[in-house]
């Protein structure tokens, strides 16, 4: 049941995309922007010092991530079910970003997907979970070390 | 190539390199025919991601 909940959740097509005529140049287009926004995005994580982080920032960024990843973990177990290994049965309750993080540096995926036969599109949002996955880790690592709350409810007054 | 075994077996233990990139070929390959089965759904998928890293990048703007 709920592999086919996730195989159906981006069957919806927004009626503005329908009407696109070069599928191709707008994929190509929309993967450019994405390569940039995740580019964006490493500059911008090199530059913070999550140890001296406000906490409603800290709170901020980690839901955030969070909401990202899920939606990057459904993608991905998505694409394994309905793609070429549609046979993975139990793709839809891994939580594929972990395992990627788990298993991988950011730099290997980032270089793996580039070598492999995956196609810059699916290397693109490779890397980009890969990424997510690797500063959620580094959240929750700084959480640890510093004894910072995840709830806000438990914030001491 | 069992690609659910590979995936659980990340979860507890090291993968070889030709393991890990059995996985990355298999998650590509599924995006990948995502991308030509339904090129509009994969299109969503990439501009929906776009907009949370644009989302993110905001807020890490502001910090």
């Amino acid at each position: 049941m709920k592999e086919n909940f996730q195989a159906q959740k981006y069957e919806t097509k927004p009626k503005n995309l329908e009407e696109i005529e070069d599928i191709d140049g707008a994929i190509e287009e929309a993967v450019i922007n994405l390569q940039e926004s995740v580019t964006e995005h490493n500059d911008l994580i090199a530059e913070i010092d999550f140890d001296s982080l406000e906490f409603e920032k800290y709170r901020e960024i980690q839901t955030e991530y969070e909401s990202m990843k899920k939606k990057l973990n459904s993608i991905l177990a998505g694409s394994l079910i309905t793609g070429v290994a549609g046979f993975v049965s139990g793709a839809s309750t891994l939580n594929v970003v972990d395992v990627l993080t788990s298993t991988y540096t950011r730099e290997s995926i980032e270089m793996g997907a580039k070598v492999t036969e995956v196609g810059l599109a699916a290397a693109v949002i490779i890397a980009a979970a890969a990424g997510i996955g690797h500063v959620l880790n580094k959240i929750r690592a700084v959480k640890k070390e510093s004894g910072r709350v995840n709830d806000l409810s438990e914030r001491p007054v | 190539m069992d690609i659910e075994h590979l995936l659980n077996k990340a979860q507890s233990e090291a993968l070889t390199v030709e393991e890990q990139t059995q996985i990355l070929v298999a998650i590509g390959s599924g995006l990948n025919g995502l991308r030509e089965s339904d090129p509009l759904k994969f299109l969503e998928l990439v501009n929906s991601t776009n907009e949370s890293f644009k989302k993110i990048n905001s807020i890490l703007r502001r910090v």
